[in-house]
């Protein structure tokens, strides 16, 4: 599907464009979910001698290869995992022995709250640094905002994560180097699986403070190169309304710059700017990985890890599905968002 | 994918998808946390793991027994920090008859599950029968020497065990820290099926602790059972928290700090900075494991002579002394030092790489042949190893080429049955017991049949001698006897056809505060606590 | 703002035409002027790669080799850069670990461009159901996790560089593909085109000499912007201990090896990272630089 006229003959409806895309949602996933598993099969693995141990014997080696159904045909593994999917049975995860589903209800919400909470950073600098640049432009701020742009999406994030923790944690000591909680604090109870959520709803006001503090480092460092792309986006989007017609025509009568800016100029750069924060979304929920890996921030990444590393099938593939869905219900959300926001987009 | 016209900046995110924890990150990356240290009575354990099954009926990795040795009991365990001596645990007094092939405990009448059931003959004879039905992972343990039929309750505490065959290895095996915890035949019966799965966040044990919370993957706590056997009077903590710190800059972040109390598995290089401050002890007993690179029995090792060339050409010295900074001593043969029955006579290679080209000559491997090494991204020691290796065969015109593989794919091949030539040469190999005895840490990794998927040989080692001794020792029933042929053994795997470059015995390295008392290693439990003996002043 | 799609019909090819016969050096000056940090970028770009073919010949000390009496030392004139854990030279080991990057990337984009343009091209020349099914393939390899790939790969055949050229370029492709598909469906409505085609032009013929060129100035600028990335997503891959091994000096690896020690020695992670950092910032310039001088209308 392409942006066309909105007098394009073969032009559809918004909800048409929905509806095709969520169908075809479907064999994606399908086809994401059959190359994981190809996939992983393919390695060489042997998961039964992974859970047995390295001193159990050939026979319990088989009774847990039994046990798991890892002696069943390749298709029928792929069946079973596929029929248990649309019951919401994940199956059961090789290295927690927990069913996948209790482990993603476990994990999912941590990177989500990392997310989330680097995504409301981004927008929020996001927006404002890039105004700044626009109505300054070419100024020290613009300038020195390009240039911390360029910085932001080149430095890699594990790196950044390390010098951060090095200085904020190692020397200065102001800020925790990892995980959710201090060491030894309950975590508030299930609601959502975001701590600070829980906390908060809950009445446990120092929990969620504590998840809070744990929660800006690494919400920092995966914010960054979002950051950069959202800040540009803004300025851009800005520069281009500001140099429309109407906008000199209010500036010719007599508008003053900020009028102009704050109440025109904003409304419309806004929604490119959202829908490309949008799409880091995708990215970030991807990029929260490696944050994970160094602050060990037990989520998504984590367990994605554990269980590709003890070939752990179940979790493998649900894991994959998971993002894969996230990453492609988002796009499809950006799509929409700016699809229903800009009435004059038309998709055919 | 967007249709907008506004394309976006393509960040590396999608790759960085890719970019998740492996072992070597998890290993390193730092992961710590301010907390004031929860007081004296509550003992905090940094650990470098989380459990994966805390089912005791199929759970065999560290991180699992760590908790379940304050959670559960079996009938015996190992007496302080002696390897020989056996106490009752669940057990009171024990003895054989029929020249060892009946064992009948008398069990003690006060022990009682924490769901209050007690700890009577029957019950301990439901647990293990459930292990051995199960029999997955650590069943073989009790399941090498007994079956179902064979244990029968013959009082309200008495059991009895009538083994396949004569054996006084039988208490030791019962005193290992796998596969034989007990399970509350109460637990049993309320979940059947399920308990598999209700077991990984409650326990259903008899020992000194409960499971009070688990969160998982990152921490457990454990709280004092009052109705203890063993009571409480004397020192004991009586709350324990495991915390899951996979990075080891962290884990002595914590100590250093005091937010844990005790933990284990630093660097060498961690261990020499925190030998010289004064709040922290690092315990330098030496444990049961060691570190190998056995070898493929194939291509240019085929011959025993090459195979001694490759344990003269190792750099044991620059090895211990620079990589492990003098935290370990290089290996005596395929049994550690600690271990029953090692022999203290053999003597031990010295790095000669003269004498290394001249055996490679006689066994006809010419200079540019080139061999593969496998190791896995677990830990600094397996990858300086390989790297010591790697150097030293250079020097003797041989190209090593070190291949590092993912636990999964590297366990896939030790254990597969790939043909000996197509496998690789060496794999860096770490080793620890079950019990201590030397059949158990003997047969399944060097009986010829036990090569490939049979077993843990995973050079495919075979010595006719070697099969011949180990037959009769299992024809044995008195292990004094068992000995003297596996003295014989050791010196064929060591020095006449070597199975394996043995590198090096291993301390455990426990760190812990200077306030934490009662510490003391059993080399027989790797990995472990006994927490119970454990307090803080 | 975003790569250079031409959408307008009436966008004036002839402008840029005029500007294309102008000779190199006056295109390059006026490069450089449009924007100082164009300057700047080309001039990080062209130092990592002098660095990549000389880089073996300016370290003081040899990359590999260990000096244990020497371990962890704090930079100082004898060693600009410290040592590491082997007591090996870092500024040493970053002078000869440029080459890595720039092979990796040279490689990931060999193949992700290759294939991308050729199935770009096939589905946005042919059409219909190719289309569509191409257009699939791509969705499912842009939603697919590329770490159970890189994993895959680095599983059965070994974590190395090489394979990690493998896994990386396997998956690189996607946006290629789509580029070229966005380019070619938007040229052919252009006027030009069914102009030629009515005057009786062959399709082949089409493609090379219309349809091929107006494609080539956003894959240069993606390419140049994609070296940067590619280079972080190795060091990412690296990082986790799936790309080069030790005791090979690439940066993502020597920040891995880095990690346990960095509390003590920052010096081994800070300055491998800054390599990276300022490699990627070159290429990102540079590459940012091109797409507003390729195409002024998206200049921002």
């Amino acid at each position: 599907m392409a942006p066309c006229a909105p007098d394009d003959p073969e032009s559809v409806s918004v909800i048409a464009f929905i509806v095709r895309r969520l169908i075809l949602l479907i064999p994606v996933l399908i086809g994401v979910s059959l190359l994981t598993f190809l996939i992983s099969r393919i390695i060489p693995a042997d998961p039964a001698r992974m859970i047995a141990g390295p001193h159990a014997g050939p026979a319990q080696v088989e009774a847990v290869r039994h046990a798991y159904g890892l002696d069943r045909p390749l298709w029928q593994q792929y069946t079973t995992y596929m029929g248990g999917l649309l019951h919401g049975d994940l199956g059961t995860s090789f290295h927690t022995q927990r069913p996948v589903r209790d482990d993603l209800g476990d994990f999912l919400p941590a990177t989500l709250e990392l997310t989330l909470a680097a995504m409301a950073f981004t927008i929020v600098v996001g927006i404002l640094l890039g105004v700044l640049a626009a109505t300054n432009r070419d100024g020290w701020i613009d300038n020195l905002t390009r240039l911390l742009s360029v910085t932001g999406v080149s430095m890699p994030v594990f790196w950044l994560g390390l010098m951060l923790q090095l200085l904020l944690y190692y020397r200065l000591g102001w800020l925790p180097a990892g995980g959710r909680l201090d060491t030894g604090l309950k975590p508030p109870p299930h609601l959502t699986g975001m701590y600070i959520v829980d906390g908060l709803v809950t009445g446990h006001w120092s929990l969620a403070a504590n998840a809070a503090w744990h929660l800006i480092l690494p919400a920092l460092v995966l914010s960054v190169g979002s950051l950069a792309v959202v800040t540009r986006m803004m300025r851009a989007s800005v520069l281009e309304v500001m140099g429309r017609d109407y906008i000199r025509t209010a500036r010719a009568k007599g508008l003053a710059r900020s009028r102009v800016v704050w109440r025109h100029a904003l409304r419309n750069a806004l929604l490119p700017t959202i829908t490309v924060a949008g799409l880091q979304t995708g990215y970030l929920l991807s990029g929260a990985i490696l944050v994970e890996a160094v602050f060990s921030w037990s989520g998504i990444g984590l367990y994605a890890a554990q269980s590709i590393i003890s070939s752990d099938y179940n979790a493998i593939m649900s894991v994959t599905l998971v993002i894969a869905a996230l990453f492609i219900l988002v796009n499809l959300l950006v799509d929409l968002l700016y699809a229903v926001a800009d009435p004059r987009i038309h998709y055919r | 994918m967007s249709r907008s016209p506004v394309q976006p900046r393509r960040a590396p995110w999608r790759l960085l998808v890719a970019t998740a924890l492996a072992t070597s990150v998890l290993t390193s990356a730092p992961d710590a946390t301010h907390a004031a240290n929860p007081g004296p009575d509550t003992l905090v354990i940094a650990a470098d793991g989380a459990p994966t099954d805390l089912d005791p009926a199929t759970s065999y990795d560290g991180p699992s027994a760590l908790l379940m040795r304050g959670l559960y009991e079996g009938l015996v365990r190992m007496k302080g920090a002696s390897t020989t001596q056996i106490e009752g645990s669940i057990a009171t007094s024990w003895a054989s008859s029929q020249g060892g092939k009946v064992w009948t405990f008398q069990l003690r009448h006060n022990d009682v599950f924490h769901d209050g059931t007690p700890v009577t003959a029957e019950a301990v004879k439901e647990s293990i029968v459930r292990t051995l039905t199960i029999n997955q992972g650590p069943a073989f343990i009790p399941g090498t020497f007994v079956a179902p039929s064979g244990i029968s309750a013959i009082g309200p505490y008495t059991l009895r065990f009538t083994l396949k065959a004569a054996s006084d290895v039988f208490p030791r095996a019962l005193a290992a820290q796998w596969g034989n915890w007990i399970v509350s035949p109460t637990a049993i019966k309320k979940y059947g099926k399920k308990l598999h799965t209700w077991l990984q966040t409650h326990d259903a044990g008899s020992g000194p602790y409960v499971l009070s919370q688990i969160t998982a993957g990152q921490s457990a706590t454990l709280t004092r059972f009052d109705r203890y056997w063993g009571g409480w009077s004397g020192h004991h903590v009586s709350r324990v928290i495991i915390n899951n710190v996979i990075a080891t800059a962290t884990r002595r972040e914590l100590v250093e700090k005091g937010d844990a109390d005790i933990t284990q598995r630093l660097t060498s290089l961690d261990l020499l900075a925190i030998s010289k401050e004064p709040n922290l002890k690092v315990d330098r007993s030496y444990g049961m494991t060691n570190l190998q690179l056995v070898m493929t029995e194939a291509g240019p090792l085929a011959s025993a002579k090459a195979r001694q060339a490759m344990a003269y050409a190792f750099d044991y010295n620059a090895f211990i002394n620079d990589l492990l900074k003098g935290y370990g001593r290089q290996a005596q043969g395929p049994l550690p030092r600690t271990f029953l029955g090692h022999d203290l006579s053999l003597p031990l290679y010295k790095t000669d790489l003269n004498k290394a080209k001249s055996l490679l000559q006689e066994a006809g491997v010419a200079p540019g042949t080139t061999m593969t090494l496998w190791y896995q991204a677990e830990d600094e020691v397996t990858k300086d190893a390989a790297q010591v290796m790697q150097a030293q065969l250079a020097q003797l015109g041989i190209t090593l080429k070190t291949e590092v593989r993912e636990a999964t794919a590297f366990v896939s091949m030790y254990y597969g049955n790939t043909p000996p030539p197509n496998r690789p040469n060496f794999f860096v190999w770490y080793w620890y017991p079950d019990y201590n005895d030397p059949g158990d840490w003997l047969y399944p990794q060097y009986y010829s049949k036990e090569a490939g998927s049979a077993g843990a040989n995973g050079g495919f080692y075979k010595n006719a001698t070697v099969d011949k001794l180990l037959d009769q020792a299992a024809l044995l029933s008195d292990t004094k006897q068992r000995l003297k042929l596996y003295d014989q053994v050791q010196r064929i795997l060591y020095w006449d056809d070597p199975a394996a470059v043995y590198l090096a015995d291993l301390p455990e390295s426990v760190v812990y505060r200077s306030n934490v008392h009662g510490y003391y290693l059993n080399p027989v439990y790797t990995a472990t606590f006994d927490v119970y003996n454990l307090w803080k002043s | 703002m975003g790569t250079a799609i031409i959408t307008d019909p009436r966008h004036p090819v002839a402008a840029e035409l005029e500007v294309a016969r102008r000779p190199l050096g006056w295109q390059m000056r006026r490069f450089f002027l449009l924007r100082p940090l164009n300057l700047v970028g080309t001039i990080l770009v062209v130092l990592v790669i002098l660095l990549a073919i000389f880089g073996d010949l300016l370290a003081p000390y040899g990359p590999l080799k260990p000096s244990y009496g020497e371990i962890l030392a704090a930079p100082s004139p004898a060693h600009l850069f410290g040592t590491d854990q082997f007591g090996r030279d870092v500024l040493s080991r970053i002078l000869s670990g440029a080459k890595y990057s720039m092979q990796v990337a040279a490689v990931v984009l060999l193949m992700g461009v290759g294939i991308g343009v050729v199935l770009g091209l096939l589905a946005g020349y042919v059409g219909g159901a190719v289309d569509e099914a191409l257009m699939r393939l791509t969705d499912i390899f842009l939603a697919f996790p590329a770490l159970v790939l890189a994993m895959a790969i680095t599983a059965t055949l070994g974590a190395s560089l090489g394979n990690t050229m493998l896994a990386l370029g396997a998956v690189w492709w996607p946006w290629y593909a789509r580029l070229v598909r966005g380019q070619v469906l938007s040229i052919r409505e252009m006027a030009f085109i069914e102009a030629a085609r009515a005057a009786g032009v062959g399709g082949g013929r089409m493609l090379r000499r219309h349809i091929l060129p107006e494609t080539i100035a956003p894959i240069v600028v993606q390419i140049s912007l994609d070296v940067g990335y590619v280079v972080l997503a190795n060091s990412s891959l690296s990082f986790i201990g799936l790309g080069a091994q030790p005791p090979l000096p690439e940066w993502g690896a020597m920040i891995t090896d880095a990690q346990s020690y960095v509390r003590d020695a920052w010096w081994t992670a800070t300055f491998p990272g800054l390599a990276i950092t300022l490699t990627a910032i070159g290429f990102n310039l540079l590459g940012d630089g091109l797409r507003d001088f390729l195409d002024p209308r998206t200049a921002d």
